[in-house]
């Protein structure tokens, strides 16, 4: 799991910043990303897995889904 | 939700005698809600949430006119005097008081049965259901449950999140006993998510006042939408697959689910998850909005006339919302139902 990975990803999902960090998340664009993470590494995230710290930026959502990956989740 | 337990009731001997549903003439289309204030575009909405256009109610329609529709609908020509019972499960009743079941019952002529509301939001229908199964295992003759809400007069037109959403509309079941076609119901609630969905003043907690109204407090508020949306899928997976499994039933036995309508993608998702085809899965979301707790009795009304199902069918009926509240019934469809659909 690379954030760089992520980052290609979500590309043209959502705005990251040159830190890594999303811009205008909006609600639409959180699902947008939900489901396209799901589909791409094989993993379920459930609305517990779904906090302003793990949608911050791409390297706190890479450390989720490496997460998810592992409990296989 | 999706860890949480629920409560079965798998009544012997009741069923579904009839089904009945009402939608308001009036279709507003998403470029209606444009002119009306949105600050999505048509195209946003329908992107969203998968809504081209819903039905709202005239002007001088409330809920118990929509509730008396459907009802008269589930009721046809049959003797009302057998009829023990009324409950509407609504979130947007004509007053605060006395209940809308009320003014049902005597519209409809049901001389002194009891009428009564719930309140239980989206899962509103499955829990008007699991109410009258009880009531008709216990000795009621016949019982109508009912779900009708008019959402339109609680939306506010400025707020992205929740303006494509809603729509106006009832569902009515006529449950009495005899050859079972309701095989098992289950319910739950986590109120923890009480906040996550509401209508913040109007109530005991918050008055109406001068300022509630010009702070638009009385209309539906939806703080954290994605939360709502992966919880509402969680939720309405965990409690039909809960029930199936009560039943020693599996999703392979299931012909069709008609769920709650919340969005279009919602429905996919959950479709997706379950593993379950999706053009089995029964949708008018697109044409009727999300109704609250009428929209899985109107989509059944429909499934049972769309000539999808017959003797025999499995029928999964699951929904969420807020409360949270889930429910999930089992029918098993009958020629005598679809003959009276």
């Amino acid at each position: 799991m690379s954030a760089e990975r992520l980052t290609s990803l979500l590309a043209g999902l959502v705005s990251i910043d040159d830190s890594g960090t999303f811009e205008d998340l909006d609600s639409l664009r959180l699902i947008d990303m939900v489901e396209r993470v799901e589909s791409e590494y094989g993993i379920r995230i459930a609305a517990e897995h779904v906090t302003p710290q793990a949608f911050a930026n791409v390297n706190a959502l890479a450390e989720l889904v490496l997460r998810l990956k592992k409990e296989g989740a | 939700m999706s860890r949480a337990e629920p409560r079965f009731f798998l009544p012997e001997g009741v069923r579904i005698v009839s089904t009945g549903a009402y939608l308001p003439e009036r279709v507003v289309t998403n470029a209606d809600l444009v002119a009306m204030g949105a600050t999505l575009t048509a195209e946003e909405m329908e992107r969203a949430c998968g809504v081209c256009e819903r039905r709202f109610a005239a002007p001088d329609q409330a809920t118990s006119d929509l509730a008396i529709a459907a009802c008269d609908r589930a009721l046809g020509d049959r003797d009302r005097t057998f009829v023990d019972r009324v409950v509407v499960a609504t979130v947007s009743p004509d007053h605060m008081t006395p209940a809308a079941a009320c003014t049902v019952q005597h519209a409809l002529s049901l001389g002194y049965a009891p009428a009564h509301d719930l309140t239980a939001s989206c899962a509103g229908f499955i829990y008007a259901l699991d109410l009258a199964t009880r009531c008709v295992a216990t000795g009621d003759r016949q019982v109508l449950a009912c779900a009708a809400d008019v959402r339109s007069r609680f939306v506010n037109f400025h707020d992205r999140s929740t303006v494509a959403l809603f729509g106006d509309g009832a569902a009515a079941v006529l449950v009495g006993s005899g050859a079972p076609n309701v095989l098992g119901v289950a319910l739950l609630a986590e109120g923890s998510g009480a906040r996550a969905v509401y209508v913040p003043a109007g109530g005991s907690r918050l008055p109406a006042s001068a300022q509630t109204v010009a702070e638009r407090g009385h209309t539906i508020v939806m703080a954290d939408g994605p939360q709502v949306y992966l919880a509402a899928v969680d939720g309405m997976i965990a409690i039909g697959e809960a029930l199936l499994a009560r039943l020693e039933l599996s999703l392979r036995d299931v012909a069709m689910i008609v769920p709650h309508q919340p969005n279009r993608r919602i429905l996919e998702r959950i479709a997706r998850l379950m593993r379950f085809p999706i053009e089995r899965m029964w949708i008018n979301v697109e044409r009727t909005g999300n109704v609250s707790g009428a929209s899985c009795g109107i989509a059944l009304d429909e499934a049972l006339r769309s000539g999808k199902l017959v003797d025999g069918s499995l029928v999964l009926m699951i929904a969420g919302g807020a409360g949270y509240t889930a429910g999930a019934a089992l029918l098993r469809v009958d020629r005598e139902l679809l003959e009276a659909s």
